[in-house]
């Protein structure tokens, strides 16, 4: 029985050839995005999985609300995890993992070869706690006197070979390691050779745990926060993390009480803590972290279930395909089921049957799928998360691929199959006609036709208006000239370092010289997401003080020139090393109450007690990314917060490349040569749209896939449509009827359908593009021809779809299509 | 064996009630080989789906080996005609998909026998019709004699006692269709089983050892 179903399946899928790869390809396309999102969403909940305790495991955070924005930084001060240990019960470990800057990294080894090693990241200082919370597999030392001795260091097996390339474990072990930090040097002492046992992805990825010291921390450390200084708790079984944050909330506030005492408040400044379950981590993108330099990726749930969102959603317009052209091949098979129930097959044989059918289609497009979502993964690498592989095993994809191809037999084969069963076997006695009826009313089919196009308008529609939002976002007049401007940065680490104190003037002196500049200021750039405002007041004569929260940017002489910033009344600051004057833009003129920027003039404004005089007054250009409306700001000079070389290079962009060169020529005179680097700024602002763009990207991704599949189904359902109309067209060319009229008479249906798409889309879209849009302060309107555009493109590329068939039925002979009857 | 008491089958179209069988009362016996004979839309398909229990009846009795079929439930009649009834159709309506041997092999499948037992009564119905060779084609590889020769073979690979054949040889030339009256003839009169044909041939008629004439959903006396 088994191998009769097999064996007639393959056949009639061979015979059906066209539709049979319409619909593996429908469903390869759908099964492959749906394994890609998988992998993605997989790995991004896989963060600390396989970690034993994960669940009792929490992070402590640091809470603050400064200038009335609250904010949230991932480390905390110092001396809280002591101050947990000794107060707080129920607390199995609080481990601090506290991560150390290192400059270089000398090895001296046996045959006297020094081995150096620039920047080294991954180096962290903890206790022997570290090693409790989490579970390493040591490979020589031991785990709870490692960390006892005063600067000891405990290396994973991979930084030890490559600190000590060819040498075993137990002949690593107390040997020395120099330790060049920003500000001293350290000898350490090889202690224990460790292999983490828990798998990746995870956020404990130091490679070097040196001995944090244990002594008591001054009072003054509760002023200090550092986004690198991170304490990890394990709770005790059974206890309560809400008390337990309340508890360490309160001590630490007392802390700092006892630091300022007499702490008025003036700044309306608040600090509190607060716990992270660990496995919430990955996904804080509240928390802005930085981990060896660079931003720490995080991933965000509502984007992820967006993901799968939309791997449902083209599964389903996969499925619906294949349920259409399932129910439009009836028809067609009424003959074979008729005689199969004359022969005396019962109902579920025939279900059987049909589902079968369903199941081997999907088990071809799973196998499709394996290689087609490679070739997604190559297309999408730059959107796919770093560490996403198409495939880590073997297992995971062949269960996927069996429990999608059950699921996707049970959705899209079970109707067609019932349907099935309802074929009359009496009909095949008739010889005069197996066809069904069409039905005049609007069928299932037609519905689910329309609730694909649905999709697709709704993703092209949306793909459209997003990427007119980011256009608009990048091309409309910002207030300032930022083309062919490159930013050069002064490394933060080298400001405050005396020893390069003031050489980004003398730089700036030299790369004056530089033929190909055509100007260069040092300055906060214009738009930035790097803010730093303060709360400014004004006093009118004989009135209230206005107060008022001003972004502040610190800028040189030629900063307005070179940004072609226009002042509209007063004149350009003077040069000068400290802040004396401001020059303000339009929207602080207004916030101020000035009538004109010319009655600011001369007024004072400031915080209290550094109240300056506005000299000048420009106008308004944006600060920030168009998600922020433009806030007052103030330009002032002071020397000390110069750190930013804004070049404005020649109208000659061959000659780019070769500035830049000189640029970077001049640099290495005064900087160490790794700390150069430049960037355009034009892209500096695009990539403050870097989410809008991958999201841009993958609406484009799902808009293709979305139409391309709808396609399918309507070129399978016009094939079977034109098929079952045959005779009728022929008739009616016997009758006179014109090719055109034919054309015509098949075409008008898909566009009754398409039509009642574009009307149905059409709210849905445009709610959820204003919720979107409404995000931005600047921002594009929704306008009727966005949705009459994508409408008659959708149409266009349907009718082109169907059009082929529709004539290619329309100028067939109608003497042979009426004569087979 | 069969019996069918005041048989009446109407349809209503637009508010008229069209009938396509009026008090049909037929007996037919074991061994019996009836030819139903009849212009087009006398009812002799009809008669044959009623017989057949692939259609209903609006009046009547029907009774098939003593089983009131009038008042069978779908399931149990099904399962009556299954194991009872073989059908031959005009336009053979073999499977497409399935080589000669699969289409033979098929009635056997939905009735649960075991595979080796299949295998040897397939192998019997092939040699009896001398199609050994043509086992591996498939239907659209065949004549329409051929065909047909299949149609038989798989109609009686279940041991039917019935067969019903609705214009067995209307898409065949005389030749064949003499050869089709022929199978006919010889499996009623070795096998003992009751062959029901409609047919507008008088000379195909005249294989039965009995004749009804239809006209307008009435037998003709």
């Amino acid at each position: 029985m088994l191998k009769q179903y097999f064996t007639t399946t393959l056949r009639y899928l061979w015979r059906h050839r066209l539709f049979t790869s319409l619909n593996i390809l429908g469903l390869t396309i759908g099964i492959s995005a749906c394994w890609i999102i998988f992998r993605i969403v997989d790995y991004e909940f896989s963060y600390e999985r396989t970690l034993p305790n994960n669940d009792k495991i929490y992070r402590l955070v640091t809470g603050f609300v400064f200038d009335e924005k609250e904010n949230y930084n991932g480390g905390v001060s110092q001396a809280v995890y002591q101050v947990i240990r000794e107060q707080v019960a129920d607390i199995e470990y609080a481990v601090p993992v506290f991560n150390q800057s290192v400059k270089l990294v000398e090895v001296n080894t046996t045959n006297s070869k020094l081995l150096t090693f620039e920047d080294q990241t991954g180096i962290t200082a903890t206790d022997s706690t570290y090693f409790s919370l989490l579970p390493y597999h040591w490979l020589a030392g031991n785990k709870s006197t490692a960390l006892l001795a005063p600067e000891s260091i405990v290396l994973t097996e991979s930084r030890a070979k490559q600190y000590f390339p060819g040498k075993k474990p137990d002949e690593i072990l107390n040997q020395t390691i120099t330790y060049y930090s920003y500000h001293d040097t350290l000898q350490r002492t090889v202690t224990g050779i460790v292999i983490a046992d828990f798998e990746n992805p995870t956020e404990f990825t130091a490679q070097e745990f040196c001995s944090l010291p244990s002594e008591a921390y001054d009072l003054s450390s509760w002023n200090n926060t550092n986004g690198s200084d991170r304490v990890y708790l394990q709770i005790k079984n059974g206890a309560d993390p809400d008390k337990i944050i309340k508890l360490i909330d309160k001590l630490c506030a007392q802390k700092r009480k006892e630091l300022h005492p007499d702490e008025s408040n003036t700044f309306k400044y608040k600090q509190w803590y607060e716990i992270l379950p660990l496995r919430e981590s990955h996904f804080s993108t509240y928390i802005d972290e930085w981990s060896d330099g660079t931003t720490l990726r995080k991933a965000n749930k509502k984007v992820l279930y967006g993901l799968v969102g939309i791997a449902l959603f083209i599964i389903l317009l996969a499925c619906i395909n294949y349920i259409n052209m399932g129910v439009a091949s009836i028809p067609q098979r009424t003959k074979e089921i008729g005689v199969r129930k004359t022969l005396g097959s019962r109902r579920t044989q025939l279900i059987g049957q049909f589902l079968s059918e369903t199941l081997l289609t999907t088990f071809f497009a799973g196998i499709m799928s394996f290689m087609v979502s490679k070739l997604g993964f190559w297309l999408l690498s730059d959107t796919i998360p770093p560490g996403v592989t198409p495939l880590s095993n073997i297992l995971q994809l062949i269960g996927f691929i069996i429990l999608l191809a059950i699921a996707i037999t049970i959705l899209a084969g079970l109707y067609p199959a019932w349907l099935i069963t309802k074929v009359q076997a009496v009909n095949v006695f008739r010889n005069t006609s197996l066809r069904q009826k069409r039905s005049s009313g609007f069928s299932l089919q037609k519905t689910l036709i329309v609730f694909q196009f649905v999709i697709a308008l709704v993703f092209i529609t949306s793909s459209f208006i997003i990427g007119r939002q980011l256009r608009y976002a990048l091309t409309t007049e910002m207030g300032f000239n930022k083309d062919a401007v490159v930013l050069v940065n002064v490394p933060w680490k080298y400001s405050g370092d005396k020893k390069y104190e003031n050489k980004q003037f003398t730089l700036f002196a030299e790369l004056k010289n530089i033929a190909g500049i055509q100007n260069i200021s040092l300055g906060t750039e214009p738009m930035t997401n790097n803010y730093s405002s303060s709360k400014y007041e004004y006093t009118p004569d004989g009135k209230q003080p206005v107060e008022r929260q001003v972004f502040k940017k610190w800028i040189d002489t030629a900063y307005l020139d070179l940004y072609g910033i226009k002042l509209l009344a007063g004149r350009n600051l003077h040069a000068s090393d400290t802040a004396s004057e401001l020059v303000i833009n339009e929207t602080a003129v207004k916030a101020f109450g000035f009538k004109s920027p010319h009655e600011a003039l001369g007024k004072f404004i400031g915080q209290t007690g550094e109240k300056l005089p506005v000299v000048g007054v420009v106008n308004d250009f944006h600060l920030q990314d168009f998600y922020s409306p433009i806030d007052p700001m103030a330009f002032s000079s002071d020397k000390g917060n110069l750190g930013t070389f804004n070049i404005k290079l020649g109208n000659d962009a061959s000659q780019w490349q070769a500035t830049i060169k000189a640029i970077e020529q001049k640099w290495y005179l005064f900087y160490p040569p790794e700390s150069f680097s430049y960037k355009f700024y034009d892209e500096t602002i695009e990539q403050m749209y870097e989410q809008e763009r991958q999201l841009a990207k993958l609406i484009d991704v799902a808009t293709f896939i979305s139409i391309f599949i709808s396609c399918l189904g309507l070129f399978g359902l016009a094939v079977l449509t034109a098929f079952q109309r045959t005779k009728e067209i022929g008739v009616r060319k016997v009758l006179g009827a014109s090719v055109p009229a034919i054309v015509k008479l098949l075409s008008k249906e898909y566009v009754v359908l398409i039509a009642l798409a574009i009307i149905i889309s059409t709210p849905i879209t445009w709610l959820a593009m204003s919720n979107w849009l409404q995000k931005f302060a600047y921002r594009i309107s929704i306008e009727w021809w966005m949705f009459l555009f994508a409408g008659v493109l959708v149409l266009l590329i349907a009718l082109a779809t169907v059009s082929f068939l529709s004539i290619k039925a329309a100028i067939a002979n109608p003497v042979k299509s009426l004569r087979t009857e | 064996m069969i019996e069918l008491k005041h048989i009446t089958k109407w349809v209503n179209s637009g508010g008229n009630r069209v009938f396509l069988l009026r008090d049909i009362n037929l007996t037919v016996n074991e061994g019996e080989f009836i030819s139903i004979m009849g212009p087009s839309g006398s009812g002799k398909s009809t008669l044959l789906n009623v017989i057949g229990m692939l259609d209903e009846f609006s009046e009547g009795e029907y009774n098939f080996l003593g089983q009131p079929v009038h008042e069978l439930k779908e399931k149990h009649r099904s399962q009556l005609y299954k194991s009872h009834i073989g059908f031959v159709f005009q336009a053979y309506h073999l499977i497409d998909e399935l080589t000669v041997y699969e289409n033979i092999e098929t009635p056997l499948l939905y009735q649960n026998i075991k595979s080796s037992e299949r295998q040897a009564i397939v192998a019997d119905i092939l040699d009896r019709f001398n199609i050994v060779g043509k086992k591996d084609l498939f239907p659209t590889q065949l004549s329409g004699g051929q065909q047909q020769l299949v149609g038989v073979a798989r109609a009686i690979v279940a041991k039917p006692k019935l067969i019903l054949a609705d214009e067995p040889t209307g898409n065949l030339n005389s030749k064949q269709g003499e050869e089709i009256m022929e199978l006919f003839r010889k499996l009623n009169a070795e096998d003992g089983v009751i062959i029901i044909q409609a047919t507008h041939s008088e000379r195909n008629a005249a294989y039965g050892s009995k004749i009804i004439n239809l006209l307008d959903g009435r037998v003709e006396k």
